[in-house]
């Protein structure tokens, strides 16, 4: 097992970005809390090493990604049904936060994610390919129809840099 | 949209009790965690011991066969797969006597046989009266046959040395009436002989006398081993069917 001071580095570099991912995925705080700490000491039982800081984030976010998936297929979660509300955030969101949650948790599962790390990280489609493990073309296309179904819902004009 | 989406995004942070909580939660799990490779390995670990003891204890421990050594002082030997002693009893007093001056422990059967006879507290019981009498039991039949092989070849050239075969349910019924083997056999068949004998008569008895009380007639012939036979072997002073006769 990695040491504490290791553990605790790491969550404090990468707390906020499992937190997000978390976000758009899991609807409760009891829920997300399960699949934080989950993450967290999946990187403290990791028995590899990180090439550089990036690899490690990139490993965190995988992990996050696909622990919210387990999560979501769950016994528990298939067969009760949660009020679709937005999670409890630190900082109190304004309409259009709320607006903006609404919509980007509207999205298909595999695109949130997308988008997350394309709006928000600033990664690349090629960048998003290698860290979720997913064929570059594919999340082109995820990316475009996420694109797509955000103007519908957030009324936006078309201003995004495009790759 | 992009700055619409990271604003939204940058309320989200993780809360200071999340994290010292996540902190907590894996340090607890860090002093009770024993990852499932460590488990494996030791699980495989105290599998390869119990492995190792237990065949440990199979051959060098557990015995396969015994051995009854008597003359007038009866020993048993309890033998190992590997042919070595690895328990004897003294049968009566002056076996006991005899075992406390000899070390004989995982020596070779047959080294450990010979050097109980070649002792000096030995030397007393091996006269012209005494054969000694060596019984095999073994686990099976290739286990005794082979030890009974052995100790034939060792005891070839002296006379007054017996080695046989013995079996298990015999050297049971020895052992229930705290006799040795040989001596047990012979008072097995004095009773079977219908001559009237109790096992604590048996007991005290010595082998010679048992063979006599058998067949008077055949009395054992020296152990050879102090080259001093004979003088009951056929120097017609003693030998002879019928009562003694005056020469």
């Amino acid at each position: 097992m990695r040491s504490e001071q290791e553990i605790t580095k790491a969550i404090n570099l990468y707390a906020d970005t499992v937190r997000r991912i978390c976000f758009v995925h899991v609807k409760n705080e009891a829920d997300t809390q399960d699949v934080f700490q989950n993450v967290f000491l999946k990187y403290a039982t990791y028995k590899g090493t990180f090439a550089s800081p990036e690899h490690e984030k990139a490993w965190i976010i995988r992990v996050t990604v696909n622990e919210c998936n387990d999560f979501l297929k769950s016994f528990f979660h298939a067969r009760v049904v949660l009020m679709d509300v937005l999670p409890e955030s630190v900082t109190p969101l304004t309409p259009r936060n709320e607006e903006v949650f609404h919509a980007v948790c509207s999205l298909d599962k595999k695109n949130k994610d997308c988008v997350y790390l394309y709006y928000y990280e600033g990664y690349s489609a090629k960048e998003i390919a290698e860290v979720l493990k997913q064929n570059v073309n594919t999340v082109y296309t995820n990316l475009s129809r996420a694109k797509q179904k955000l103007h519908l819902l957030l009324g936006d004009d078309e201003d995004e840099e495009r790759d | 949209m992009k700055k619409e989406i990271k604003d939204a995004f940058n309320t989200v942070h993780a809360s200071d009790a999340l994290k010292q909580e996540t902190l907590s939660f894996i340090t607890s799990k860090s002093k009770n965690h024993s990852s499932p490779r460590t488990s494996i390995r030791l699980a495989l670990t105290c599998a390869l011991f119990l492995f190792v003891g237990t065949l440990g204890y199979r051959i060098f421990l557990l015995p396969v066969s015994a051995i009854s050594l008597e003359v007038n002082p009866a020993f048993e030997f309890q033998v190992n797969s590997l042919g070595q002693v690895i328990s004897f009893q003294a049968e009566n007093e002056e076996a006991q006597a005899i075992i406390e001056s000899v070390s004989v422990q995982f020596s070779k059967y047959s080294d450990a046989i010979d050097t109980i006879l070649t002792s000096d507290e030995m030397k007393p019981y091996l006269n012209d009266d005494n054969s000694v009498f060596l019984t095999v039991i073994g686990e099976n039949e290739n286990v005794e046959n082979e030890m009974l092989t052995c100790l034939n070849k060792q005891y070839d050239q002296q006379e007054g040395v017996h080695c046989s075969a013995g079996n298990q349910e015999t050297a049971q019924e020895a052992q229930e009436l705290d006799l040795p083997y040989a001596k047990y056999t012979l008072y097995k068949e004095l009773t079977e002989n219908g001559i009237s004998i109790s096992v604590d008569d048996a007991r005290s008895m010595t082998m010679r006398e048992l063979r006599l009380a058998l067949d008077p007639t055949n009395a054992n012939q020296g152990n050879g081993l102090n080259n001093g036979s004979g003088q009951n072997g056929g120097n017609g002073n003693q030998n002879g069917n019928g009562p003694k006769q005056s020469n």
